[in-house]
This record gives C-alpha cells, sequence and structure tokens, in this order.
C-alpha cells in the first residue's frame, strides 16, 4: 500500500469515528506501518487530515462561474451548471452580458468595455457574497477574452481554476507575469477543427488562436480535441473533463493530439491583415494615378464604396 | 539539506510547483526574528494546493527538507495554555495532566494544536541560496 492510499483509507476512516477515538486508531495505523520513511510520511498525512476537517469543508464551499461567447444565448450554461451541481454539489453562476454581434466583437474601439465591465462587476458581487470560497471559471470563445482582459487588469480577482475552451486570447499571453495568476489549474481544451479562433486572430489586431493551438506558457495545460468550436458542451465532455479538475485539480489527458486539418493551416497562416491593408493600398494607388479630371465620376463612385461621401 | 536534494523533493511532486513557489515566496517576504508558528489551514489558505492531498506533499517535502518544523502540541480546553509538546502522534497519552485545571484531560484532536515552525529571519538568510536556487527553478520550468 503506498502513501496515497493510506490517506484516502485514514480520510475514509476519520468521517466514521467519534472524536475521542481519532487518536487511538491513528496511533494503531502508524504502528502497523513497518517501513519508517512510510510511517513518517503517513503520520504527517494523518496529523493534516485531523485537524484539516474546517477546511476541507471549507474546500467545498468552491463556486463555478460560466461565461459565455459571442452572438449566443448560453444555452450550454443550463447543461454545464446542471451536470456540476448533480456530480460536485458546488454553487454554479451563469454570468451573462447579453447578444454581442460580430461587428462588436471585431471593432478595434471600445466596444469590448461594456461587456468586460459588467462581468467584472458580477465577479466582484459574487466575489463579496462569498468570501472565504474559491471561484473557478469556465469561459467560452469571447468569454476567454473578457476573463484574460479582467486578470490583465485587476489584482483583487482572484481565481483558483481557470477552464478555457474555443479561446480566442492570444497564444503567448502572458500567464507568468499576472499579478493574479489563477491559484488551480489553468486548462485550455482546443479543438482542431475550430477555425473561429484562427478567423478572430487573423482579421484583428486583439485576438489569437489560443482555442485551436494552446497558449504557449507553462502554465497552462492544453488539451488538444477533435472538436468544433462549440463541440465541447456534451455531457461526456463535461463529466469527463471538467468534473474532474473542478473535483480536485486532477487532470484527465486528451486523446492524442490530432494535427489541425490543412485548411485551418493555411488559414493560420494566410496574412489576413496584411490582405486588407494591401487591398485598400492598391485602390488608393489606382485612384491617384487617374487624372483626376478626366475621371472624376469614377473617384466619386469610389468614395461613395470607400468611405461614404 | 543541499539545493540539489531539495530540487529532487519538489519535483516528486510537480502537480505542487506552484505551492512550493508560493511558500518560497512567503520565506522571502518573511522579516521576523522571532519564530513564527502557523497551523495547518494557514498553510492550506497561503499555499493553495490543489488538494488536501497535495497540501499532505507539500508540508511532507518541506519537513524533509528542514524549511518547516512540525510541532504536536496539547493545550488546556479551559485556558489554552501550552501543557506539552510532543515530537510524534504515537507518543501521545490518551489522558494528561492539565496543570491549568488540576485535573486528568482526554487528549482529543480538539485540544491537540498541530503547528509547523517557519524559519527566522536569520535562518531564512542561511537558506536563502538555496531558496532563490529553489525559486528561480521552479520559476524557469
Amino acid at each position: 500500500m503506498d502513501n496515497l492510499e493510506y490517506f484516502k483509507k485514514f480520510q475514509e476512516e476519520l468521517k466514521n469515528l467519534p472524536q475521542d477515538q481519532i487518536i487511538s486508531v491513528a496511533q494503531r495505523r502508524l504502528t502497523e506501518i513497518q517501513d519508517p520513511e512510510l510511517r513518517r510520511i503517513v503520520e504527517d498525512q494523518i496529523l493534516i487530515l485531523i485537524k484539516i476537517s474546517d477546511v476541507a469543508a471549507a474546500e467545498c464551499e468552491h463556486v463555478v462561474v460560466l461565461i459565455h461567447g459571442i452572438m449566443s444565448y448560453a444555452v450550454w450554461e443550463d447543461k454545464v451548471e446542471k451536470i456540476i451541481r448533480e456530480k460536485l454539489g458546488l454553487s454554479v453562476y451563469q454570468l451573462r452580458y447579453a447578444w454581442f454581434d460580430l461587428f462588436r466583437f471585431l471593432c478595434p474601439f471600445y466596444t469590448r468595455k461594456i461587456p468586460i465591465e459588467r462581468v467584472l462587476k458580477e465577479l466582484k458581487d459574487i466575489r463579496d457574497r462569498h468570501e472565504t470560497s474559491r471561484i473557478s471559471v469556465i469561459c467560452h470563445s469571447f468569454g476567454t477574452f473578457i476573463i484574460s482582459e479582467i486578470l490583465k487588469k485587476n489584482r483583487n480577482i482572484k481565481l483558483h481554476h481557470a477552464v478555457f475552451c474555443g479561446s480566442v486570447v492570444k497564444e503567448e499571453y502572458d500567464w507568468a507575469n499576472l499579478e493574479c495568476c489563477p491559484g488551480g489549474r489553468i486548462i485550455n481544451d482546443c479543438g482542431n477543427r475550430d477555425y473561429w479562433p484562427i478567423i478572430a486572430d487573423r482579421i484583428s489586431f486583439i485576438y489569437g488562436p489560443s482555442g485551436t493551438f494552446g497558449f504557449t506558457s507553462t502554465r497552462v495545460k492544453n488539451r488538444y480535441h477533435d472538436t468544433s468550436h462549440d463541440d465541447y458542451f456534451n455531457d461526456e465532455f463535461i463529466k469527463r473533463y471538467w468534473v474532474s479538475v473542478l473535483h480536485d485539480g486532477s487532470i484527465e489527458e486528451a486523446p492524442a493530439r490530432i494535427e489541425p486539418n490543412l485548411l485551418l493551416k493555411i488559414l493560420a497562416h494566410t496574412p489576413g491583415k496584411t490582405i486588407a491593408v494591401g487591398f485598400i493600398a492598391l485602390i488608393m494607388l489606382y485612384l491617384a494615378s487617374i487624372k483626376l479630371s478626366d475621371n472624376y465620376f469614377i473617384i466619386r463612385v469610389w468614395m461613395r464604396i470607400l468611405i461614404g461621401i | 539539506m543541499s539545493s540539489r536534494e531539495l530540487d529532487r523533493l519538489i519535483r516528486k511532486v510537480p502537480q505542487e510547483r506552484e505551492a512550493f513557489r508560493r511558500f518560497f515566496e512567503i520565506l522571502e517576504s518573511n522579516t521576523s526574528t522571532q519564530p513564527k508558528y502557523v497551523t495547518v489551514n494557514r498553510l492550506f489558505d497561503k499555499l493553495e494546493p490543489n488538494s488536501v492531498y497535495g497540501l499532505t506533499q507539500v508540508i511532507t517535502a518541506l519537513l524533509e527538507a528542514g524549511l518547516l518544523e512540525q510541532v504536536i502540541r496539547i493545550q488546556s480546553p479551559k485556558t489554552g495554555g501550552v501543557i506539552r509538546d510532543f515530537n510524534s502522534i504515537v507518543e501521545i497519552p490518551s489522558t494528561i495532566h492539565d496543570k491549568y485545571s488540576d485535573s486528568e484531560i482526554d487528549v482529543t484532536p480538539e485540544n491537540m494544536g498541530v503547528f509547523y515552525r517557519l524559519p527566522t529571519k536569520q535562518e531564512t538568510s542561511s537558506h536563502k541560496w538555496i531558496i532563490w536556487n529553489i525559486s528561480k527553478n521552479s520559476k524557469k520550468s
């Protein structure tokens, strides 16, 4: 029997022991162990188990917050909440910031501020209501971006586990230098058929394809699945991959990694922003090369198309 | 305890690397010249291990490394005063004389305290190069 088995055995035994028998039973268990090294380790474990009962109870006070992505009414959150409540009995909060459309998602200015502030306000409220509890998050797509922005700018939001799926955060996000990095696991579930993070990365300056290719930081456990952007929310996946993390921080390994298909790889290396900028520059050059007086009508048409004059 | 031995102990529990890092942060910021005692609960809060079992692994490694010292203390249920310290749970008798109430009391988990002594500032500085080394390695990996 190894020390983990002794630990589990005594933990079980402790639940049914009356207070006045705990020490004598512990002494008996220890004298049964012949190996002095193992006895020393098991004794440390037993002492901690005896004294940590309050903390173990507090450990159950674990709150899980769910944050959805864009163009979604977050129907998946109901299913995740139900499973977590049933399997682990934890408190679950569904954080919503209303419908968020593609235009506001891609717009380079200000539009993301509102959902970020709304989620931050709600997180602070949950923190106040569960002061002694641990807060873990499960985020999907744009929800991952919201949490990454909140962690970058707020020292007082302390998370326990952070589970990302379909993430649109930049691959090189600096987890190690966050002032308030999540204390438990940081899990990033990636889909090798998920093209949305790549598209978001290709046509904007603020998103990244970490939901397809993973984060570069060693703080993050990337798991690669044969899934597309919304395939994470089935009973089997939730029970297998998320419940174990939320239960005791243990990580269920994903099957062997499958290469993303050729189309995704091409898409990932398409210089989307360069093409867009080049296209605009070509139009401008074309316009500049036309004699203004001879082509006044054409210029008016182009101006109307480009800037609506 | 050499830096290499301590490193070996930490590597035995890779999933609790963050908890070790937090412990070394506590030591680095320790300015106390008096010995400081912490409870299991306090360590659990400060180190934020993944589980209670994870905490036992971290504490076992730190005890082996000599960076923590364990004290099992029987306290008076009436006054909370120290009756006697023990090194091992096996040594604890089932009853003990409580000098504060002048009576025999049963020893139960309620009047048994388990404390961990953190190194003082001076002791930390004598271990400083080891702590610095390990802290640096754990940040790197």
